[in-house]
């Protein structure tokens, strides 16, 4: 149908005609044009933030370091050091070092009770005393060798060049050293996963389950949107204020309980993994419970109809089908959180994470520390072999990300179902 | 007493020609009334359709007789649901039992997003089906010929049931209705999402389960209830916006010479 | 389809075509009257000549029918409408093909050089159909019942005064044997005349149908 306008009536304007809709349309299309030029650009802009970032860190991760050692192994023993037994290798140390110190760690553990390894450590620290005197970034490596060579000849002729990848396997095994060459990140490793293992086990459980409640159960009165409002305002509270939540209820209130004086642990505080476990719950939880109401909205509500049409209960409709369709959203949510966890770090710093620990956490009443506060105390230490390891760190928190990252959308794919 | 107790005496004693008879029944969301003072009596074994213009309760009615309208919030029903005799809205009626005995197809097909197999037996295994792997077969087996796509499916049946055509899934909504043994089944608007062909093959499907079940109807589709439907009501929203029923009779009355006004202009597209 | 699509106007549309193959069919019927009362050959040939216009109206009126049900799917009074339309255009062209019966008749007994016997009692049973059939076709387009109703009393008029003419002319024939091939012909025009009222009854009875959604014989 169309409609005759008739020109007697009061005017409503002027649509272009003729010549004027090509001027319109192409001033229309270079508007979006313009448009398009400034979402390009914006991406431009994240993608070399990105780039600068990455360059950086794999800048410091690799390059020249020149060692120079006090003692060439070659002279300590005519065959490699690692052939030797371990009587040897104690003969060699005392040999080498002054009879005050050998006895000092003889003091702090037998020598008849160290391993072999230890007692090699000892003799790589204290005799051969391989010691990087000078790094040098990858870009420099690589473009300016000559002169980082004669620099090196120049202020230290005994010192040998060598390439070195600042992560590699020691530096992912190795616990903590005041050292930066013999520093790795494995403790503390181990230490993030100890505590993300307690975070899930408390976060996945509770915030789905609450998310169902919310989703299913709780009918809309003024209490119920009350919780919500908060849930949804906790999810934006700064992390230190969890910690300092942490620090107040799970490191000194429970004290018996968190430092496992409670279950027989007697050398321990309060500032333990379950301390730290228990506070990065409660950071991740509010995430959770809104990461699983969303996903729990999202299956379709024809589904539930259908459950409910052939005589489900609410319970059998939940378990049978709302939960197992939200479980790809749940899982992506999941796995986000735990990120989030992972690369938190104001928290556990006021929980009382330890900068500087070599052993390795064994149980859930051990001190820790974890990698970004790892980081976190290297970059603030001096020198060019610092910035390296913590770069080094970096690299691997980033790849753990990754990873999780990679799993949580393997995981989606697999659930995924179609309506 | 309940309604199994109810369904199991009077069906043997009196075998009533009533399937489902309403009361005065008027439905509330909150303090909105939806529906207004409906009484009507749904006969055994025959097809009723409900129609109307949207918004006139006749898909609110329908949900009531196997208490869906309990899943919204709000919602409350005055007067009483004969099922069996017995009122489905009676405090020791569980509205779960209900749904077993009265099913529903609805207006999208919905199959669950499991295999053809699992969207029969899940029914079934619900509600405490008890049998071996040879009778799981059978009752799936039977389901699905009782809903006429055995035929197309039998090859596919660990396939989801979602990858099947629009007018297969509804088919296979029908036979997953089936599967828990109903006495009524519930249809809201069952071939509105579906293509002429496909409508057609439900309509058939239809008429063959009018021999073992009662079947409820509501569609937008005049030549649909014209051609499937034993009796018809028609439904209007009066003033203050209540849903109503305006007359119910046999349909080929309904469709040659309602006796309303209001019937024969709604039949006739004056309106709605 | 055109600017108005809405079923009202396409339904009047079918009415309006109806209506002028009503006027045509009127027209044939008075036409061979007039040639009766004339004895006109010529006019007679001409409703012969006009008979397929009729005709052609009719596969007009069963399209319009046809493609008005696939577009509407009218319900109810709309179908019984368009139903009784299709069957009251069967009726006209039926109507058609009796005057032109009756023309042929003037025709073939001008040729013959035959009398027409009982001309003027034959133009008012003419008469009488002819107000039969407009008052049918009236009562038809408006959807009139009580109309509808008034016609059949009529029709038995138009039996009586065909079996006074029949008995007439059989005497006639009786004293003379000369004028048969005359009376015959006559007769025939008595029977055209009485099928018309017969069919005009029908559209009568449609009418009601229409209305009434109620089957109601008037020719009882």
């Amino acid at each position: 149908m169309s409609t005759i306008i008739d020109p007697r009536e009061r005017p409503i304007g002027y649509l272009p005609e003729g010549a004027d809709i090509n001027r319109n349309i192409a001033m229309r299309r270079l508007r979006g044009k313009i448009w398009q030029a400034l979402f390009f650009s914006s991406l431009v802009i994240g993608l070399l933030a990105l780039g600068t970032l990455l360059y950086t860190i794999i800048d410091d991760s690799f390059g020249y370091i020149a060692v120079q050692t006090r003692r060439d192994p070659e002279e300590l023993a005519d065959r490699p050091l690692e052939e030797l037994s371990k009587e040897e290798l104690i003969e060699i140390l005392r040999a080498n070092i002054s009879a005050g110190l050998f006895r000092r760690f003889d003091r702090d553990e037998p020598f008849s009770e160290r391993s072999k390894e230890s007692v090699l450590q000892l003799i790589e620290e204290r005799v051969i005393g391989r010691e990087v005197v000078a790094a040098f970034k990858l870009t420099e490596s690589l473009l300016e060798r000559e002169r980082i060579e004669a620099t090196v000849r120049e202020r230290f002729p005994r010192a040998e060049l060598e390439f070195h990848s600042w992560i590699n396997r020691e530096f992912l095994t190795r616990p903590m050293s005041s050292v930066p060459i013999l520093a790795g990140v494995g403790n503390a490793i181990l230490g993030s996963l100890w505590v993300i293992a307690i975070t899930m086990l408390l976060a996945i459980p509770i915030g789905v389950l609450g998310g169902v409640y919310l989703e299913e159960y709780a009918s809309d009165t003024w209490y119920y949107r009350l919780i919500e409002t908060n849930i949804n305002n906790l999810a934006g509270v700064p992390s230190i204020i969890y910690g300092l939540l942490g620090l107040a209820v799970f490191v000194r209130a429970l004290e018996p309980i968190t430092s496992g004086a409670a279950f027989g642990v007697t050398d321990s505080n309060g500032r333990t993994i379950l301390s730290a476990g228990l506070t990065m719950a409660l950071l991740v939880l509010p995430l959770m419970i809104i990461n699983a109401r969303e996903a729990i909205r999202a299956v379709p509500q024809s589904i539930r109809q259908a459950s409910y049409g052939l005589g489900a209960t609410k319970w059998q409709t939940v378990w049978h089908h709302v939960l197992p369709n939200a479980l790809p959203g749940i899982l992506t949510g999941t796995i986000l959180s735990m990120s989030r966890a992972m690369g938190e770090t104001a928290p556990l710093i006021v929980v009382g994470a330890s900068t500087f620990i070599v052993f390795y956490p064994d149980s859930v009443f051990d001190k820790f520390t974890v990698i970004p506060i790892q980081i976190y105390n290297w970059t603030s230490q001096p020198g060019a072999q610092f910035r390296s390891i913590a770069a080094a760190a970096i690299i691997v928190l980033l790849v753990t990300l990754l990873l999780l990252n990679a799993t949580a959308i393997l995981l989606r794919n697999r659930f995924k179902r179609s309506y | 007493m309940t309604v199994a107790e109810i369904s199991s005496v009077t069906t043997a004693q009196t075998n009533g020609r009533y399937a489902v008879e309403l009361q005065n029944t008027h439905i509330y969301y909150g303090s909105f009334r939806a529906v207004k003072d409906v009484s009507l009596q749904i006969e055994r074994q025959r097809i009723t359709a409900f129609i109307g213009p949207s918004g006139c309760g006749k898909s609110t009615v329908l949900r009531a007789i196997n208490r869906m309208n309990d899943l919204i919030p709000g919602s409350r029903l005055e007067g009483r649901i004969l099922f069996h005799g017995k009122n489905i809205y009676d405090p020791d009626v569980d509205p779960v039992e209900v749904r077993r005995r009265i099913g529903m197809v609805f207006q999208k097909p919905n199959p669950f997003p499991k295999s053809i197999y699992d969207n029969i037996m899940f029914g079934p295994r619900i509600n405490g089906w008890r049998g071996t792997k040879a009778q799981a077969d059978e009752l799936v087996e039977r389901a699905l010929r009782g809903a006429a796509i055995w035929d197309e499916v039998k090859d596919k049946l660990h396939q989801p049931g979602t990858a099947l055509s629009g007018g297969q899934q509804q088919r296979l909504c029908i036979a997953r209705a089936l599967a828990v043994q109903p006495e009524v089944i519930l249809m809201d608007e069952p071939c509105s999402a579906l293509d002429p062909i496909s409508t057609l093959k439900i309509e058939e499907l239809m008429l063959e389960l009018r021999r073992n079940y009662t079947i409820i109807i509501v569609t937008h589709n005049m030549q649909q209830a014209s051609r499937v439907s034993d009796y018809t009501a028609f439904f209007l929203m009066d003033a203050d916006r209540a849903g109503q029923l305006v007359e119910y009779g046999p349909t080929e009355q309904i469709f040659t010479s309602p006796n309303d006004k209001r019937t024969e202009d709604y039949i006739s597209g004056r309106f709605g | 389809m055109g600017a108005h699509h809405n079923m009202a106007h396409d339904y009047e549309y079918l009415r309006h075509t109806l209506d002028a193959m009503a006027h045509r069919v009127q027209n044939a019927l008075h036409e061979s009257l007039q040639a009766l009362r004339r004895s006109d050959a010529i006019g007679a040939s001409r409703i012969i000549r006009d008979d397929p216009d009729i005709n052609a109206l009719q596969r007009d009126v069963e399209d319009l029918v046809a493609r008005f049900i696939t577009q509407w799917q009218p319900m109810l009074r709309d179908l019984r409408r368009v139903l009784a339309m299709l069957a009251v255009a069967g009726e006209l062209e039926r109507i058609g093909d009796y005057a032109k019966q009756m023309a042929g008749q003037v025709r073939r007994a001008r040729d013959a050089n035959l009398p027409l016997l009982m001309t003027s009692e034959l133009l008012e049973l003419g008469a009488l159909t002819e107000h039969i059939f407009s008052a049918s076709i009236a009562a038809f387009l408006a959807e009139d019942v009580v109309a509808a109703r008034s016609v059949a009393a009529l029709d038995d008029q138009i039996d009586a005064r065909r079996h006074a003419i029949i008995a007439a002319l059989r005497q006639a024939t009786l004293n003379d044997g000369s004028l048969f091939d005359a009376a015959i012909a006559s007769i025939e025009i008595t029977r055209a005349l009485e099928r018309v009222a017969d069919r005009a009854t029908n559209i009568a009875e449609r009418t009601i149908y229409l209305a009434t959604a109620a089957h109601e014989s008037l020719n009882e």
